[in-house]
């Protein structure tokens, strides 16, 4: 049990006295406002003495309960012949298990107006419309120093015999019901009872442990007054829903409370006693095949999100359960069997209230369903079965059918269009559901291994590389071919050496002195294609100044001069045939190793 | 003559020669299955109705090698009559990567999406080049590769009518360009798909539910940032153990998932 206090008083016109006495005032109301509460009202007022002086103030507590956050204000204008000196106004709201009560005392500080026996009017609230009203106070006024006659503390209790030591507090657990059904609900009740005028602090409550049970606190604690053996009491109910989860003798454990000690008195613990249940089973009698458990009383109910959906679109399925009983454990109820629909997973959820002091509320369960054809389609009732404990029989509900128009899915291909022969209308294919599309036959070739093999990777990859090396060579040959079109030079030094060796194998047959005259012209023209200078009027010294001037070698200017020499001896004096092939074959040679040294010289 | 009598020596290896005999001849008959004879044999399971069998043949002949479209369409098929909508989804996905003009699998693939419980949005593909997007949606991966060496095998040969030829050298230049722009959208086109194949696989969600963490772990260190459901298809971005960082179609959301309930669409 967990209580926070919050104050918050305004006004208080003055004195250390009257503030003294409003402060314990206040702790006095709290305590004891209880003991002057009517079961059902909300307000209540009491004053702190009937009799006074008229130079004297009354307190006057007006006391208003309920489970609202703004606390409404009373209606004090029928009080009769006194005025309001001072006012406060303390809250004290307790959170108990989540549940929230509240309860505001107004106090008044009044100066009676004059002698007499007077009375303190109704007081009224008004409370979401209703008008709440108090019962009026009487109240003895005397003059200015008449001696009072003693009042009691709590005058309504005035005539009670004195709380003897140990009668103070206790505490009594019992069930409504000690002979359940498995799963039926019962009513654990703790009553914590606390002698009026003794102000309990914040007793801290330790439920059971309820094994065994399902346990659901229903509300926050409850209170009324009673009277036990000519004792006034302030009852406190803690009230526990529970259902009972196995069969047999049960004992629930005994709840405890701790009442916290003051400075001078130790803390005091109070027990009840252990409670026994004893659980039947349910009846096997008449138990319907869908029975999943369920204990109490509830009705069905099942909706569809849309009265109106496309095809293979889905819609929710809410199917829901009230009743009193254990909402939290209601199984899901089987959906009927049916082929025009898909069903996919649900998901739950529970909303508790209490009706008539049974713990209950709505177990909702929601889930997507498509529809698979399009048309006027039925979902077919859901069957749900329970035990009813009051009528001893198991009972069989179900949902009325729902009905949903399913319309064709526009997104799918143009529907093909059949032609009547007979009157000519046209009429449009209905889809009746859809489907996926058949399976397709064996392929004729199945291969293992579908990824490319080395070798057509390698002819892939290749097959990417092979153009662009033709693309990049025939563009040189293009350029070659451009540049002997149009620069004679280089097609003279190009075709030099072939002329030259041409020059000298169309002479293998002839006389010698034939073959000493070609291997001339050849070695000649080759050097004026070389060093593109005419060969006409070209003489061996101009020739070989050329040469000198070309930076060839000086070893190979001297070989080409020797060669000129015994070229010119063999044109004009007789040399034998070996000579010839000599000469022939060191003109070969000689231009070879020329063309060697042009092409190094070029690349140079 | 007397016959020597054969000793239980020599009985205990001949049956030992005798059972090896037999077992390396059935064996050579297993193996002599053919995947067109098994799959004949699968697809005669699903039109009996009897979808797990055909399940379990159509996934054999995928171990022993074989990649086909129709076989995976089939194996879609029989997973979507089983209610599975997950592994349906991811199949025909495989079956579309290898014959993406296939009518019948954009078909149940379509069909089979609209049932998916997550609705995602999959046709986030502003900006991109619809040249690129039609190669995608039309052409194998290895089709596409064909076409951008033929592609470049033209282009290779009008660069040469233009060196050799002065008189078709402009008409050729012009060729050049044209097919030189769609063989770098094919080019491009190739290298997003290997590069998100190979760094943002796509992959399907099998489980019927899953919880999407925040991160690679359970919910006692992680929280669950959404649920997705069988058929979900979805990117993965990153592996760690047995989680692995998935993103929704938009990256819009990201998360971990447990490795046993995501199939990636292109098989390991």
């Amino acid at each position: 049990m967990n209580y926070r206090l919050f104050y918050h008083s305004n006004t208080c016109r003055k004195s250390t006295t009257v503030a003294l006495i409003a402060f314990f005032s206040i702790l006095l109301s709290v305590s004891f406002v209880p003991s002057l509460v009517k079961a059902q009202s909300p307000i209540t007022a009491r004053v702190d003495r009937n009799t006074i002086t008229i130079d004297e103030q009354v307190v006057l507590n007006v006391t208003i309960t309920g489970d609202f956050l703004k606390i409404p204000q009373p209606d004090l204008n029928d009080i009769g012949p006194f005025i309001v000196v001072s006012s406060s106004t303390s809250t004290q709201v307790s959170i108990v298990n989540g549940e929230m009560t509240s309860q505001s005392v107004f106090i008044y500080h009044l100066q009676p107006l004059q002698e007499g026996e007077l009375e303190i009017g109704a007081i009224g609230v008004n409370i979401d419309g209703m008008l709440y009203q108090t019962d009026p106070i009487q109240l003895e006024v005397f003059a200015s120093g008449s001696p009072l006659v003693p009042q009691s503390q709590n005058s309504p209790d005035s005539d009670t015999p004195p709380v003897r030591p140990g009668e103070e507090f206790f505490v009594i657990a019992d069930v409504d019901n000690p002979n359940p059904y498995l799963g039926q609900q019962i009513i654990y009740t703790f009553r914590i009872y606390q002698a009026l005028g003794f102000p309990p602090g914040q007793p801290d409550y330790t439920p059971p442990s309820f094994t065994d049970f399902w346990s659901q606190e229903i509300v926050a604690p409850s209170h009324y007054t009673t009277e036990l053996n000519g004792i006034g009491y302030t009852v406190t109910e803690i009230i526990t829903a529970l259902f009972p989860a196995n069969l047999g003798s049960i004992t629930i454990e005994p709840a405890s409370l701790v009442i916290p000690g003051g400075l001078l008195s130790p803390d005091i613990r109070l027990e009840a006693e252990p409670v026994q249940v004893e659980v039947k089973p349910l009846p096997e009698q008449g138990k319907p095949e869908n029975f999943s458990g369920a204990v109490g009383h509830y009705t069905i109910d099942a909706m569809l999100s849309e009265s109106e959906v496309v095809v293979n679109n889905p819609v929710t399925l809410l199917v829901e359960i009230k009743g009193t009983g254990n909402i939290e454990t209601l199984a899901e109820p089987a959906l009927p069997e049916m082929e025009a629909w898909r069903l996919f997973e649900s998901k739950s959820f529970s909303n508790f209230d209490t009706e008539n002091g049974k713990v209950g509320g709505t177990r909702s369960f929601e889930r997507l369903v498509v529809p698979g054809q399009a048309g006027e389609l039925t979902f077919e009732p859901i069957r749900f079965s329970y035990y009813d404990p009051e009528a001893q029989a198991y009972q069989t509900i179900s949902t009325d059918p729902i009905v949903i128009t399913v319309l064709p899915d526009d997104s799918q291909p143009a529907l093909p269009t059949v032609v009547s022969f007979n009157n000519n209308e046209e009429e449009s294919v209905n889809l009746i559901t859809s489907d996926i599309r058949h399976i397709k036959p064996v392929p004729a070739t199945l291969s293992v291994g579908a990824t490319l093999s080395v070798v057509w990777q390698t002819v892939y990859w290749v097959a990417w590389i092979l153009p662009l090396f033709a693309v990049v060579a025939i563009q040189i040959w293009q350029q070659r071919h451009q540049r002997l079109k149009t620069d004679p030079a280089f097609a003279r030094d190009q075709r030099a050496k072939r002329q030259a060796l041409n020059t000298l194998n169309e002479v293998q047959s002839a006389s010698s002195k034939e073959r000493a005259s070609a291997a001339g012209r050849a070695l000649l023209g080759y050097l004026s294609d070389k060093l593109n200078k005419p060969t006409s009027g070209l003489t061996t010294a101009g020739l070989l100044q050329l040469l000198r001037e070309s930076r060839l070698q000086t070893q190979q200017i001297e070989r080409i001069e020797a060669l000129l020499n015994q070229i010119d001896i063999g044109r004009f004096a007789p040399i034998s045939a070996g000579d010839a092939e000599s000469i022939t074959e060191e003109t070969r040679s000689l231009i070879d190793d020329l063309e060697k040294s042009f092409n190094r010289r070029r690349k140079r | 003559m007397l016959q020597k009598p054969i000793s239980p020596r020599l009985w205990f290896v001949t049956l030992i020669v005798t059972l090896s005999l037999i077992l390396m001849v059935t064996t050579t008959l297993a193996q002599a299955v053919s995947p067109t004879e098994a799959m004949a044999a699968a697809n005669q399971n699903y039109e009996a109705g009897n979808y797990i069998q055909a399940i379990e043949i159509y996934e054999r002949i995928i171990e022993a090698g074989v990649e086909d479209s129709a076989l995976y369409y089939n194996l879609g098929n029989a997973y979507f009559k089983e209610g599975d909508l997950g592994r349906a989804i991811l199949n025909y996905r495989r079956a579309d990567q290898l014959d993406p003009r296939d009518i019948d699998i954009s078909a149940n693939l379509r069909l089979a999406r609209s049932q998916s419980l997550d609705k995602l949005d999959s046709t986030n593909d502003e900006g991109s080049i619809n040249f690129v997007r039609v190669v995608e949606n039309w052409l194998t991966i290895g089709e596409a590769s064909v076409l951008a060496l033929l592609l470049w095998l033209l282009l290779c040969a009008l660069a040469i009518i233009a060196i050799v030829s002065r008189k078709f050298r402009q008409t050729s230049l012009w060729g050049m360009a044209i097919v030189g722009v769609f063989l770098l959208a094919g080019l491009i086109s190739i290298g997003n798909r290997l590069y998100n194949a190979h760094y943002y696989p796509p992959a399907v969600i099998v489980a019927e539910k899953v919880d999407v963490m925040s991160g690679p772990g359970g919910a006692d260190n992680y929280v669950v940032e959404f649920e997705l459901h069988s058929g979900a298809e979805v990117t993965q971005l990153e592996s760690r153990d047995n989680w692995r960082r998935v993103s929704l179609p938009g990256n819009d959301f990201q998360g971990w998932i447990s490795a046993s309930s995501i199939e990636p669409v292109t098989p390991n």
